[in-house]
């Protein structure tokens, strides 16, 4: 063991100093550190006489008293804090619930209004799209057709132009266009 | 930390008042003892007590529990203390007039030998700058161990270790005549 080193360990060991076999031996050879313990030690001694008078009772309660009535201080600043966040929420909550109830009206009204004033579906059908309509209407026509023809004593299809005579065959051909009903 | 230390500090997280009351109780002596040490001054250690204790209970939830109670409130309180003796240095530069002069020894109640040694004694540590004073109080009479005080002020163990040898060196002139 060394003189430093021996210093070092009396400074970290200052307050509770104690030696080992090693240490007693070094100071026993060394005067050097043998001064240096014995200052510290009396430096020890005489820094362990500073006691303080303990925390009495009076003291204590009025750290108590102080303290709760802090405490106390404290948390009502809480609770009010805690109300108030509370009220003013439930107030930002309704405002927001309003705004929402009013904008999903505002939008389902829109629909309606749409929708109501558009033309009617069939004139927006694509070229591709099926209208059950249009074959419903169809199959009546010919059934109407039939009726009319069975009642008057000639099928579809059977061709009227028969009775007419050249000449008016030849200015029906010359002056008839496509489109005309005759 | 203990087991009965580690349920009280829960139960005082859950807001039971009386198990707080009783970290109060329990701790008490050893933060005034600190801020005493610290202050030099009966009144200002009372309030500054008080103040570490509703500051932890302030702070309660962030006390994650890595360390003791009791060293989480050492370090409160010598926080506090640190901050008291800056504002004290900062007040000293403006002179009032007429004020009485603040006490700063821990007991004048004889005038013996004896009692003048105490107060020598604290003279001197009190001109010891504010963190070697700490570290000397809570070493040599908190007889906290170095890594534990490391802890407490967040420095390295070998840091607290030559702050703790500064105040030595400069305690030992200061106590020579009374030896």
């Amino acid at each position: 063991m060394n003189c430093e080193s021996f210093k070092k360990m009396i400074s970290e060991r200052f307050g509770n100093l104690y030696l080992d076999e090693m240490e007693k031996k070094h100071l026993e050879e060394c005067s050097e550190c043998r001064q240096h313990y014995e200052e510290y030690g009396s430096l020890e001694e005489s820094l362990k006489q500073s006691e303080i008078t303990p925390l009495g009772s009076v003291e204590f309660a009025m750290i108590q008293q102080t303290l709760d009535n802090n405490i106390n201080r404290y948390q009502m600043k809480a609770i009010s804090f805690y109300r108030l966040s509370t009220h003013y929420g439930a107030g930002a909550f309704a405002v927001l619930f309003l705004f929402f109830v009013s904008l999903w009206s505002g939008f389902q009204y829109g629909v309606y209004y749409t929708e109501s004033t558009q033309p009617a579906e069939s004139y927006y059908l694509a070229d591709n799209e099926y209208d059950e309509s249009e074959e419903y209407d169809q199959q009546y026509i010919e059934l109407l057709l039939n009726d009319y023809t069975k009642n008057n004593g000639f099928n579809s299809g059977d061709l009227l132009l028969d009775e007419l005579t050249a000449d008016e065959m030849e200015y029906l051909q010359n002056n008839l266009e496509v489109g005309d009903i005759l | 930390m203990s087991e009965t230390n580690s349920e009280l500090v829960a139960r005082a997280k859950n807001g039971d008042r009386q198990a707080f009351d009783r970290l109060v109780k329990e701790n008490k002596d050893k933060m005034f003892a600190l801020t005493l040490r610290m202050t030099g001054n009966r009144e200002v250690a009372l309030d500054l007590t008080q103040e570490t204790f509703f500051a932890a209970f302030r702070d309660l939830r962030r006390f994650r529990g890595e360390s003791s109670f009791s060293s989480w409130l050492y370090r409160i309180a010598s926080n506090k203390s640190l901050n008291y003796l800056k504002r004290k240095k900062i007040l000293s530069f403006v002179p009032i007039i007429g004020s009485p002069a603040e006490s700063e020894s821990y007991e004048m109640n004889d005038g013996t030998d004896q009692q003048e040694l105490k107060n020598k004694i604290a003279e001197a540590v009190n001109l010891l700058p504010p963190k070697q004073k700490l570290v000397f109080n809570l070493r040599f009479y908190e007889q906290m161990p170095f890594g534990e005080i490391a802890a407490v002020l967040k420095k390295s163990e070998s840091t607290v270790k030559t702050n703790y040898q500064k105040a030595l060196e400069k305690l030992k002139p200061a106590l020579k005549d009374f030896r």
